[in-house]
């Protein structure tokens, strides 16, 4: 049988700096790797190790949240964590922490998982470059809107990295977001790779790795932070429904009350008569408890008038009482012609009994002679008396309400974007991110 | 495909093409580096040894690409500043060569294409932007490798190499061209990047504890 090449497995070696044994767990994907003892970061490419960077008793140490070794399935593959970074971003004098894992499979290879005051991605590299856009860039028909440029540096190193990690690497950072992705370009010199981050649950890495304990609560909102907040637009749509059902009643009021006229006549009254009030003959309202409309047009001209009415049920006696006023003024001055009031008006009484009634009618005016027409003035006047009349005011009434949900979640949802946005910066270099060389503004 | 058998000129063990058309092997036993002459078996080299290898891929691997069945025959190994990788030499049911990289355990597929004269005369620089047959790509690594070691079967001569000179550049798709510029005449690469699962590989490596 050929010499079969030995199958990979963890490695033990023995730290150059404090001869403290390290095991490495990255089957010879690994570069660099720190000493558990020392910190000292380590080039594991060969198989003789040497010493990369003796760890500086002033660098801050940071403690990885999952622990180094732990296995955890992603996407349906395990990966087990085998580095840990800590990085900072500086910008208007504040620095800004967070920290990277790195993720292996032996077959499925890398993927990372960063997270800032309890917001969590997950991160894959993009074997594609974005187009870039005006606004940002875009990958898969997706656009991504800039969110920041940033120098970041690494501030602290532990496990195994399949690349040349230590501490002080300085590498510029551009990110765009979509939520709940985010795309990223990291590198410098013109040499740009680029990944996918898409924003993770805590509590779904909790379960994943089996962790103890609760996942730090997140602060604040995070750039690709999806907005908990649902879109408005389902609301606006059956906002739009709703209005739509609201007019379908008002029709079906309209067309399913009877409207009909139970009573007319035509009267006049002078000024001045000796018993002005009378009573109708008797007419029909039909049905049940349905309401009545009065109407009373006059021939008023500059001058009003006032109307008492009792609506009296002839077989039990009892009386509705209501009065109107009518006024119509009109004229001609500087500005044109105006008018105020009208001739007409009308009252609607609510849950009338069906039966037969007969109305009581006082109108009453000023005495005084200001008519031009001999024998003082006189008004003509009509009434009609309409049962079951369709009302449509309160559907008018109705309507604003139904605007107060879905404005309110368009305001809440938009508060949300603000402050997202507020973090931002996507100032910088514009047009295509492939091409345009970094300016490293530290 | 007709295997041809033949003796290693350096050990006597049988060593046996699985492609007729290749032009090198390595012994699997003592680790020469054989050339085929047209009646013989020459030894050239010997592999002297393989990096720290963390390749899931083997010779006799199996996979599919573009719906077409591949063996693993052969492979040269790189390394370089960034860490090594392996160009795995494929032959597909058809006859067809081609080439599976595992840079970062990230798996790419490339076949030798003609050379595109829009890239005669280019200054290849990180980020220069070049249309190769109607696609934009963007050079996006300037690699420059050390040849460390080669296995198997092999479509030339590959053995004596030093400083080998790689230009990587990608389209807004998972397109992927690399510029071979190793020899004096450089050669073109082309094809895509593709998932682990995708290729359906079968008969890997085993890792201890995965």
């Amino acid at each position: 049988m050929p010499a079969e090449r030995p199958q990979p497995k963890v490695r033990a070696i023995s730290c150059p700096n404090c001869g403290g044994s390290v095991e490495l767990r990255g089957m010879g994907s690994s570069l660099h790797a720190t000493c558990i003892n020392c910190l000292s970061v380590l080039d594991v490419s060969h198989p003789a190790v040497q010493i990369v960077q003796t760890f500086d008793k002033k660098t801050r140490r940071f403690l990885p949240k999952i622990p180094l070794g732990t296995r955890g399935k992603i996407d349906g593959k395990l990966y087990e964590v085998n580095g840990f970074q800590t990085r900072a971003l500086y910008a208007d004098g504040d620095e800004y922490t967070w920290d990277e894992y790195v993720l292996y499979n032996p077959f499925h290879g890398f993927r990372y998982l960063s997270e800032y005051q309890g917001h969590w991605n997950d991160i894959v590299s993009l074997p594609r470059l974005p187009v870039g856009s005006m606004s940002g860039v875009t990958v898969d028909g997706v656009t991504y809107k800039k969110f920041q440029t940033a120098a970041t540096k690494t501030i602290f190193v532990m496990g195994e990295f399949p690349w040349r990690v230590q501490v002080g690497d300085a590498v510029a950072v551009e990110d765009y977001v979509s939520p709940p992705a985010s795309v990223s370009r990291e590198g410098l010199e013109g040499e740009f790779t680029w990944s996918r981050s898409t924003y993770i649950d805590g509590k779904q890495i909790w379960a994943a790795f089996q962790l103890k304990g609760e996942p730090p609560a997140p602060q604040g909102i995070y750039s690709n932070q999806p907005n908990p907040l649902p879109p408005a637009s389902g609301m606006w749509k059956l906002m739009g429904l709703f209005s739509v059902l609201l007019l379908v009643a008002m029709v079906v009021s309209l067309v399913f009350h009877s409207n009909s006229k139970v009573f007319e006549s035509k009267y006049y009254f002078i000024p001045g008569s000796a018993e002005p009030s009378f009573v109708t003959p008797v007419f029909d309202m039909p049905g049940g408890d349905k309401n009545v409309q009065i109407d009373i047009k006059t021939d008023l001209e500059n001058d009003w008038a006032f109307f008492s009415f009792a609506l009296i049920n002839e077989q039990t006696g009892i009386a509705y009482d209501f009065g109107k006023e009518v006024s119509y003024y009109h004229g001609r001055d500087s500005d044109g012609s105006w008018s105020e009031g009208d001739r007409g008006d009308k009252v609607t009484i609510g849950g009338v009994p069906g039966g037969k009634y007969y109305l009581r009618v006082e109108p009453e005016m000023e005495k005084t002679l200001s008519s031009p027409v001999f024998g003082g003035k006189r008004v003509n006047y009509q009434v009609t008396v309409v049962r079951d009349v369709p009302v449509i005011w309160p559907y008018f009434l109705a309507w604003p309400f139904l605007l107060i949900p879905p404005l309110f979640a368009t305001i809440r949802r938009s508060n949300f974007e603000t402050k997202r946005w507020a973090e931002s910066d996507p100032s910088g270099a514009s047009g295509d991110p492939n091409t345009s060389k970094e300016d490293d503004d530290d | 495909m007709s295997q041809v058998s033949q003796n290693c000129p350096q050990c006597g063990a049988p060593v046996v093409f699985r492609w007729s058309q290749a032009v090198q092997t390595t012994c699997p036993y003592c680790s020469s580096i054989l050339v085929r002459t047209d009646v013989d078996l020459e030894k050239v080299g010997v592999v002297s040894d393989y990096p720290l290898d963390p390749s899931p891929i083997m010779i006799g691997t199996e996979g599919v690409y573009d719906n077409k069945p591949f063996v693993v025959i052969g492979r040269i190994c790189y390394e370089y500043d960034g860490g090594g990788w392996n160009e795995w030499h494929i032959v597909f049911n058809t006859g067809e060569s081609a080439w599976l990289s595992d840079a970062q355990l990230e798996y790419t597929v490339t076949k030798l294409l003609p050379w595109a004269p829009a890239l005669n005369g280019q200054k290849l620089d990180a980020g220069t932007m070049v249309d190769v047959g109607g696609a934009y790509y963007t050079v996006t690594t300037l690699t420059n490798a050390n040849y460390r070691a080669v296995e198997g079967e092999l479509p030339f001569q590959f053995w004596d190499k030093t400083v080998c000179r790689f230009i990587d550049l990608r389209s807004q798709d998972e397109r992927f061209l690399t510029i071979d510029h190793t020899e004096a005449q450089p050669l073109l690469f082309g094809g895509r990047t593709v998932g682990f699962d995708a290729l359906k590989l079968t008969n890997l490596r085993q890792f201890e504890g995965w």
